[in-house]
């Protein structure tokens, strides 16, 4: 959530809460196995608590550091499946390097975002944000789809961005936009 | 390192979302139109790319998880401090290093905020701990503010000598004639306070917070007797002519010499830490072996105890051994001089283990507590209120 980037802080069960799972989701994209992942994702965060004290106090050193161990975690798990079938082939081995992940953190971050912001969304909004934000269908589609009027569609779309944008956090977007100039 | 990659994260998906104003939206979209691959890469999380995304978040259990990581990191619970300007929670963790948590009712607290960004975080009041500090009556009715000590000495009618001990304490030692047993001394001692002083028998007795000690300036020949109100640790010297006596209420503590502690608060509960003690109501006595505690009401009961736990506050630290929530929010009252309120159901028997020093701040005490019971605690106007 967004309210997350502001200066805000989060008691350890929030912070568990609002990581969890994004990183499990970066973690299945690369092991599409939940019990690998919730482990991983489960050992990332004991060794959080215990590094905790010599991180920064801010979200980005946090995110840093969840994303890294998980890669790490991933990418040592990936290996060593590698590992046991080249031995099972007869295979020597070869050390992988570990590959730039960026596209499956974005991917990790956008998806978490919009799922969490979907989940504070009433069901009827839900659907509705869900086919016409997401899906890329239609108000005319929607109505049609769910049997549903254009214009109570076009009124869970209304309520929709106005529940999106009441949970948003004003101040974040001055700050957003400092950083945003660098991109 | 990854911070502009967070910040594109964080703009897709808020564009996704539609949560931006116009002029945001305007900017963002001139960013995708910069090239084509950020135009690509949004395109990525939309439509049917994204069903499979949003169906496997929504079979992740967070609150499972949670309890999964509870569970993990049992015993690892107080790493969550941190450093820096949370220092002071560094200095309870440091402190609390030797809690061991009960499994079950072990809950993360939900209280102690760890900051997420470089704002800092709002400064919370916080209440200081208690300190040395007691108001002496003298027999004359003079009432000595011995706060941070005693300055100047003093002398009772009967010649007793009267003095500091540093910081913590005062000495009581009989003048050249007789003393005379009818002259007494009240030692109050008001919420966040305690003091200790050694007596004319050479006994030296602390005082908790809340408490007062009523005693003569020299004792009598036959007996060594001394009122108690709230909580002492007493050392008393030997001296088998002369037995000490300690009246709580009703009840009457009997030592040759001895370590004992009276705690009177509700009730009076006697533990002996070494040599011998009997315990007495009118009705019953029951003498006490080391390690054991006399609670009398109605009568008196006799059970083993924790010593450690008992006279902790003398050793200047908080220590729990399976205590009920109540009973340790009682004490923390009466040494940060704060009241306490309870919202919610508090769990049926949540009985907490830590300790930490009763010289931290009031904050680092609930934060301890916090971790240690599940509650949150909030603190305003001096009042604690604990939420369940």
């Amino acid at each position: 959530m967004i309210v997350m980037e502001s200066e805000h802080a989060l008691t350890p069960k929030e912070l568990f809460q609002h990581y969890y799972p994004r990183l499990c989701h970066f973690a299945w994209q690369f092991l599409r196995d939940d019990q690998q992942v919730q482990d991983v994702v489960q050992d990332t965060f004991l060794a959080f608590w215990d590094r905790r004290p010599a991180l920064a106090d801010n979200a980005i050193a946090i995110k840093n550091y969840l994303y890294t161990t998980v890669k790490h975690a991933c990418f040592n798990i990936k290996r060593h499946r590698k590992t046991v079938e080249r031995y099972q082939a007869a295979h020597p081995v070869q050390e992988s390097e570990e590959p730039p992940v960026l596209d499956e953190l974005i991917r990790s971050e956008v998806m978490a975002h919009i799922y969490a912001i979907m989940e504070k969304m009433p069901d009827a909004c839900k659907e509705i944000f869900r086919m016409g934000y997401l899906e890329g269908y239609s108000t005319a589609e929607i109505s049609e789809l769910l049997g549903l009027s254009v214009s109570t569609v076009k009124t869970q779309k209304y309520r929709a961005v106005k529940l999106i944008k009441s949970n948003l956090n004003p101040e974040f977007f001055a700050i957003f936009s400092i950083f945003y100039q660098n991109i | 390192m990854h911070k502009d990659t967070y910040l594109i994260a964080e703009r897709m998906g808020k564009y996704l979302c539609q949560g931006m104003s116009a002029s945001e939206e305007l900017e963002f979209e001139a960013w995708l139109d910069e090239k084509p691959e950020h135009r690509e890469q949004l395109n990525r999380f939309k439509g049917k790319a994204a069903a499979a995304d949003l169906h496997y978040l929504s079979g992740l259990d967070s609150e499972a998880a949670w309890r999964e990581q509870r569970f993990r990191n049992r015993g690892g619970a107080l790493r969550f401090l941190g450093r820096g300007k949370w220092g002071r929670w560094a200095a309870a963790a440091v402190l609390a290093a030797t809690v061991s948590m009960g499994l079950e009712l072990v809950n993360w607290a939900d209280e102690v905020r760890v900051p997420t960004d470089s704002q800092a975080a709002t400064g919370q009041q916080d209440v200081a701990p208690g300190r040395n500090q007691a108001v002496l009556v003298l027999s004359d009715g003079r009432r000595i503010d011995l706060t941070d000590g005693l300055s100047t000495a003093l002398a009772e009618v009967d010649g007793t000598a009267i003095t500091g001990d540093g910081r913590q304490g005062m000495t009581y030692r009989a003048g050249h004639g007789d003393g005379d047993p009818t002259v007494t001394n009240r030692l109050v001692v008001p919420k966040a306070g305690m003091y200790s002083l050694t007596l004319s028998d050479g006994t030296r007795v602390w005082v908790n917070a809340l408490s007062e000690l009523e005693f003569p300036v020299a004792f009598a020949q036959d007996e060594r007797l001394v009122m108690l109100k709230g909580e002492a640790f007493f050392e008393v010297k030997r001296d088998a002519s002369r037995p000490f006596r300690v009246r709580v209420g009703d009840a009457v503590v009997d030592v040759l010499g001895t370590h004992f502690n009276v705690n009177a608060y509700a009730g009076s509960k006697t533990t002996l830490v070494s040599g011998s003690v009997a315990v007495s109501n009118g009705a019953q006595t029951r003498v006490l072996r080391p390690g054991e505690q006399a609670v009398v009401a109605d009568g008196i009961t006799v059970g083993k105890v924790d010593i450690a736990r008992t006279v902790a506050w003398k050793e200047g630290e908080f220590l729990f051994k399976s205590d009920e929530i109540r009973e340790i929010m009682a004490e923390v009252s009466r040494w940060y001089d704060v009241s306490v309120a309870y919202e919610g159901m508090c769990p049926e028997r949540l009985e907490l283990t830590g300790s930490v020093s009763r010289g931290a701040n009031l904050s680092e005490v609930l934060a301890v507590l916090s971790f240690a019971s599940g509650a949150s605690f909030s603190v305003q106007d001096r009042q604690v209120t604990v939420k369940f």
